[in-house]
């Protein structure tokens, strides 16, 4: 659990983070974001005293990190750099082995958790063990940025932009194989990212940051629903609001157990036997939002969900439009 | 150069060679390949390669005037290193005959045709086989093939019959002491100059006051005349010895080699300092920012992320320092400092060339071998990190 109480940063004159507090929960995912310059990244950085604050105190697990030596500090918390900082001079092991290897682990130790790692991120550790960063393409400099912060296991995870700099398509699977590994580790990850839908999809909370204060902080469903006036409603984006608050649900949660009259599994899709469509099912991992386009794009009144070549009940277009829906 | 011109040698003649292959083989003929004379005293005959015995003078004469025009780069390097082998096999072999006929108190010098041809195919060859961009082992693999296979020469008495080797038979003592007089002098300022340069040149990094306070100085110290300096330092280091003449056991003194050293790691200074601040503004702001939130110490940091990255740059410094002394060095003889100039002074008031030379062509080897050394210890450093 981080405690965070009264962080203030003063540069001179000016104030870049002011009077910040929260609280991230063990295993939650809070996301910091805001405009450049809002105190986004500094106050990420006083969390393992790259920078030291001015004021205000930062307890991790109950400890306050002042109290803490600061190498000790950093080697228990995982960081992921913008912009990756991968080392140039060393190969993607040696990368990933880095903090390991300052905690002294033995070899046999180290070779198993950087191929655990490398398989994890998806990359063969015969083929890319042994590569220089600059022998990778940006998707795979990232994953081994990210890799590399969570080598010796550690319980709190910073990230600064970590898939900044990516073609959208890339950056997309990259945020589903964290949010996969994250929520099977249980890390507890703070975020930041100044791209909203990035915020939607990996964080459980979501602060957002102006000038260097926290403006609101909450539920991501809460910032949708209950924007502050001003500065949160205007960086949030209402226009689309109903559309991701259906991306925040996934369709297991209103799927009805009953099946619709009419309907027959054949090769993977559906098959309405009154008109002979062939209806692409729904998965139970699709999001509400992937549902309501559907249902859209069909003219339909529900779509089946198929799980396994089962097919296990309907969405309903009535019950989608419902979640959307103001309160 | 493309890849079709180097296929196909002769499609193309490079117009540039052309400056370089008129005026040589116009040398060749004008100026004499060996001088013989009677004894070391008189004036002597020339001996122009086109009398010498042999059809190899004639391929001499054909491939210094074709071998430059080659346009594939291959070939053209290949041939201009058998044309110094070329040519230092026809000095032998001629210096051998026309002593022969001289008698024993003959002098067979190294004429203006001879470095003529020796520098053009050097500088052909080393133009050809750089545009090949060889990896750095293969090039400090070809240096050691050609230093053996000349050093092989030189042991089996090949040039013994050349004034220089006769030169050198006379001074070989002497010669000895001068070559592990230089290297002393050469590595003995090279690490004090690290110690000081290294820690300087990182301070002047992180601190703009440092560097506007140290750069001038050095800048200073660098393009003060090497004569001046060693009167400068001569003065003081007199003045010390006479203070605490315990220092003179461990041979310090007004003259001699320790302000030799001193004036060579004073020079050494700049080069090292101006490297190491700039390999240091070279390391990535995100792999020093890496380094410290994973952890490690500033102690850690430096020796793990910030020497390797700076290392390259840091040793271009080393290879300018290195070179850049292995010619100063020589001034060191003026004031007893010892090393190669010791041979060059003395044959300059002896006015006995040879002498100079057996004290010159170390050096520039010297200066050549640590170039290709050092260049390719560097690029091994750079590796597969680009």
């Amino acid at each position: 659990m981080i405690e965070v109480e009264g962080l203030t940063k003063r540069f001179g004159a000016t104030t870049a983070v002011d009077d910040v507090s929260f609280r991230v929960e063990d295993g939650e995912v809070l996301a910091l974001v805001g405009t450049s310059g809002c105190g986004k990244s500094t106050t990420l950085r006083m969390l393992n005293r790259l920078i030291d604050p001015t004021e205000g105190t930062v307890r991790i697990d109950g400890r306050d990190i002042m109290q803490v030596p600061l190498e000790e500090l950093r080697l228990g918390i995982g960081y992921v750099i913008q912009g990756v900082g991968l080392f140039p001079h060393w190969t993607v092991a040696r990368n990933i082995a880095t903090v390991p290897r300052l905690m002294r682990w033995d070899r046999a130790r180290i070779d198993a958790r950087v191929r655990e790692l490398l398989e994890l991120f998806q990359l063969d550790p015969a083929e890319f063990g042994d590569k220089y960063p600059a022998q990778l393409s940006g998707g795979q400099q990232q994953r081994v940025g990210v890799a590399r912060a969570m080598a010796a296991e550690p319980s709190v995870l910073l990230m600064d932009e970590p898939f900044g700099a990516l073609d959208p398509v890339t950056r997309a699977h990259l945020q589903d194989e964290f949010e996969a590994i994250q929520r099977r580790l249980g890390t507890t990850v703070i975020l930041v990212t100044h791209d909203m839908d990035e915020a939607f999809k990996l964080a459980d909370r979501i602060a957002v940051m102006d000038t260097g204060r926290i403006l609101q902080i909450g539920r991501s469903e809460l910032l949708l629903r209950e924007p502050q006036e001003g500065f949160v409603r205007q960086f949030v984006g209402l226009d689309d609001r109903a559309l991701r608050i259906l991306s925040l649900h996934g369709v297991a949660e209103i799927a009805t157990p009953h099946k619709v009259e009419g309907w027959e599994v054949l090769d993977g899709a559906v098959v309405d036997q009154a008109s002979g469509r062939r209806i692409l099912p729904l998965a139970p991992s699709d999001t509400l939002r992937e549902a309501a386009s559907r249902i859209i794009w069909e003219g339909a009144d529900s779509l089946p969900l198929v799980e396994a070549g089962m097919l296990v009940g309907a969405v309903r277009a009535e019950d989608v439009w419902r979640v959307g829906r103001r309160a | 150069m493309s890849a079709g011109a180097a296929a196909a040698p002769f499609r193309g003649i490079e117009g540039a060679a052309l400056v370089f292959a008129v005026p040589a083989v116009a040398g060749l003929m004008a100026l004499p390949f060996l001088t013989v004379r009677p004894n070391r005293i008189v004036s002597g005959d020339p001996l122009y390669l086109w009398e010498a015995a042999g059809g190899l003078a004639v391929a001499a004469l054909l491939a210094a005037a074709l071998v430059p025009l080659i346009s594939g780069p291959a070939l053209r390097g290949g041939l201009s290193v058998a044309g110094v082998a070329l040519a230092l096999f026809l000095v032998g072999r001629e210096a051998d005959a026309r002593l022969a006929e001289a008698g024993d108190l003959a002098r067979i010098s190294l004429g203006g045709g001879f470095w003529l041809m020796v520098a053009s195919f050097a500088l052909a060859a080393a133009e050809g086989l750089s545009r090949l961009e060889p990896p750095p082992l293969l090039r400090l693999g070809l240096t050691a093939l050609m230093a053996a296979a000349f050093g092989t020469a030189l042991v089996s008495g090949w040039f013994d019959g050349l004034s220089i080797m006769q030169e050198y038979r006379a001074n070989a003592g002497a010669f000895r002491s001068a070559f592990w007089g230089h290297l002393l002098l050469v590595g003995g300022s090279l690490l004090p100059a690290l110690a000081i340069g290294l820690p300087l040149g990182r301070a002047c990094f992180a601190s703009p006051r440092w560097r506007r306070a140290a750069i001038p100085i050095l800048n200073i110290l660098q393009t003060t005349p090497s004569i001046a300096m060693f009167g400068l330092l001569m003065v003081p280091l007199a003045a010390l010895v006479a203070a605490v003449p315990d220092l003179r056991r461990l041979g310090v003194a007004g003259v001699g080699a320790t302000p030799a050293l001193i004036a060579l790691t004073l020079y050494s200074l700049l080069p090292i300092v101006t490297n190491t601040v700039a390999g240091f503004a070279a390391i990535p702001a995100q792999s020093r920012e890496a380094g410290r939130a994973m952890g490690m110490t500033r102690r850690g940091l430096l020796i793990q992320v910030e020497l390797p990255l700076a290392a390259p740059i840091i040793l271009t410094g080393v290879r300018i320092v290195v070179v850049q002394n292995i010619g100063l060095a020589a001034i060191a003889a003026l004031i007893g400092g010892g090393g190669f100039g010791t041979l060059i002074f003395r044959g300059m008031g002896q006015t006995a060339m040879d002498l100079v030379l057996l004290g010159t062509l170390p050096i520039v080897a010297l200066a050549i071998v640590a170039t290709i050394v050092l260049d390719a210890v560097i690029d091994l450093l750079k590796g597969r990190r680009r």
